[in-house]
Formats: structure tokens, sequence, C-alpha cells
């Protein structure tokens, strides 16, 4: 008789304790929640970066040809806008020729080391990059004019997605 | 008597992951919502630029078309242009050219509307309308080009 309660309490202290198989699984289950969370939190930042960064690009894009293009629009006058060779980095920039006050001035807008820079000028003066400011963030600015068609044809690119191309056409001849 | 219980039942567990879940899914969602509308914000962008620099090429038409014509111009999905043929077209441009009225001559209507021909994530509309512009143009061939 004392063996058999001897043998109930034992299997009694059994049960109130875990198995090893019990304690594994709880592990793995945690295991789970916490590579669960990571990856999660992970996939959260990465996505947040990688929409704010294009984000971020497509702003510089708008701002960049927004600029140029309103450039160009304001200065519409006969004798007015010029695309010619920088003198600095080689690459077609805008001119435009200002007469303030009684002075010449022309106002250079053209691409160097990532930016779209403007520079306002004496005429006849170089255009360095010590008296530019920058626009906007941008890893190419092309422009081309065609003469016979009195078209400008703009391009601002970033890597990696489809440069903002513009055609504008020039009302004073 | 004292508890012997301590740490998480698999029931606890089985909850938090599901609360878990409903929250990735609601994380992700808000995402692709994001998402969606950076693309819509993009896609008119790029509408606005095809659209003006359209009617800035149509500043050099000469002639009137008799009554009207209209035509389309397919994109792909980065903007580029491509035909009919192509399986991944994307976007469309509409365009219809007419006199702007008999009195009101050497001017003509020029309508222009984008539309994205696929739905975007979440959504179920098939054609989307991106952008919609109506321009009076002049016609050179009245006129006269240095006019």
């Amino acid at each position: 008789m004392k063996e058999v309660r001897n043998n109930i309490y034992i299997s009694l202290r059994k049960e109130n304790g875990r198995t090893f198989i019990e304690t594994l699984s709880v592990l793995l289950i945690l295991i789970l929640l916490g590579v669960g969370c990571f990856s999660l939190s992970m996939s959260t930042f990465g996505a947040y970066q990688r929409l704010n960064d294009s984000k971020e690009k497509n702003t510089e894009l708008r701002v960049a040809n927004s600029f140029v293009m309103n450039k160009i629009r304001q200065n519409d006058i006969k004798g007015s806008l010029d695309v010619k060779s920088h003198p600095i980095t080689g690459n077609n920039a805008l001119v435009i020729y200002e007469n303030i006050n009684g002075e010449e001035y022309e106002t250079w807008i053209f691409h160097n080391s990532g930016y779209l820079m403007e520079a306002l000028v004496l005429k006849n003066e170089e255009p360095s990059i010590d008296v530019s400011q920058t626009i906007a963030k941008v890893d190419s600015f092309q422009i081309d004019y065609n003469i016979i068609d009195h078209m400008i044809f703009t391009s601002v690119g970033i890597n990696g997605i489809k440069p903002y191309n513009s055609v504008i056409k020039i009302r004073a001849k | 008597m004292k508890s012997n219980k301590k740490g998480f039942t698999l029931i606890e567990m089985v909850i938090a992951i599901g609360i878990l879940a409903v929250l990735a899914v609601g994380i992700m969602r808000l995402f692709l919502t994001s998402q969606v509308s950076h693309q819509k914000a993009v896609d008119l962008d790029y509408a606005v630029l095809e659209t003006n620099a359209l009617i800035e090429r149509f500043q050099d038409i000469k002639g009137s078309p008799g009554n009207g014509s209209s035509f389309t111009i397919y994109y792909n999905d980065k903007w580029e242009r491509t035909n009919i043929i192509e399986s991944n077209i994307q976007y469309a441009i509409y365009g219809d050219l007419a006199k702007l009225s008999d009195d009101k001559a050497g001017l003509l209507h020029l309508d222009l509307r984008v539309v994205r021909l696929k739905p975007y994530i979440l959504e179920k509309n098939g054609e989307n309308e991106i952008y919609k512009i109506s321009v009076i143009i002049e016609d050179l061939s009245y006129w006269g080009e240095d006019k």
C-alpha cells in the first residue's frame, strides 16, 4: 500500500514539471516569434528607406525640371536665351542674357559634380563654380537647342529612375 | 499552494503570433498604400511632362484636320513609348484634335487624356485617369509661320 502511494506521488510530481520536448517547443516558438519580429522590423525599415529614397529622388527631379522650365518661360524674349558649352565643365548649359540697371549679365544654368547649378555673372565673365549656387542634386542635365524648330529639349536625371524629359517651344524668334 | 506555472502556454504564444501577424498585415498594407500614392505622384509627373511635350510639338502644326482626328500613344511601365503589339503596355495618351469652330478659323482644339491601363496594387479599377488637359492651339497654315 505504501509503495502504491509513493508511485502516485512520483507520477503527480512528474505531471507538475515539464518534459524536454515541451521546453524545446516553447523555445522554438519563442525563436520563431523573435525571428518574425526581427524580419518584420528589418523589412519595414528597408521598405521605408526605399520608398523615401525614391520620393526624394523624384522631388529633386521635379525641382530641377521645374526650375529650368520656369527660367526658359520667364526669359522667352528675343535674344535672351541660348545654349552654350560651359567653359569649365564642357557640358551644354542654358545661358540667359539680362540687362539689369544698364549692366549686361549672364545667368548660367549647368551641371557640375552631381548638382544643377546657377551662376549670375557679368557678361563675358567666367561662370566659375565658386560664384555658383546649387539648385538640386541630380546626376545628369542635358540641354539642346534646335534653332530651326525653335525648340529647347531638356533632360534631368538621377541614376535608377527614368529622367524627366521636357520640350519647350521658344515663342520669341 | 505555490503555483509552478511560469512562462508562456502554447495558447498565449499562438495569440502573440496572431497579434504579430495582424500587425504585420497592417504595416504591409500601410506601405502598399504609401507605395501606390507615390506611384500615382510619379505617374502624374510623367503624364504632365508627356502632355506638355505634345502640346509644345503641336505648336508647329500646319494644316487642320478635316472633321477632327484622334490618336493614341502607348507607353510601357517605364514611360517609354511603345506600340500596341507589345504586351507590357501600361499607359496611354488619348488625343483629339479638331477645329475650334467655323467662325474661329485658324484655331484648333486639342484634348489630351492620360490613363493607366492596368490597375494599381490594392485597386480594382481597370483604367485610371491620371491627367486630362484641353488647350487651344494655332494652325500655322492659317496664320503663317512668321505671324
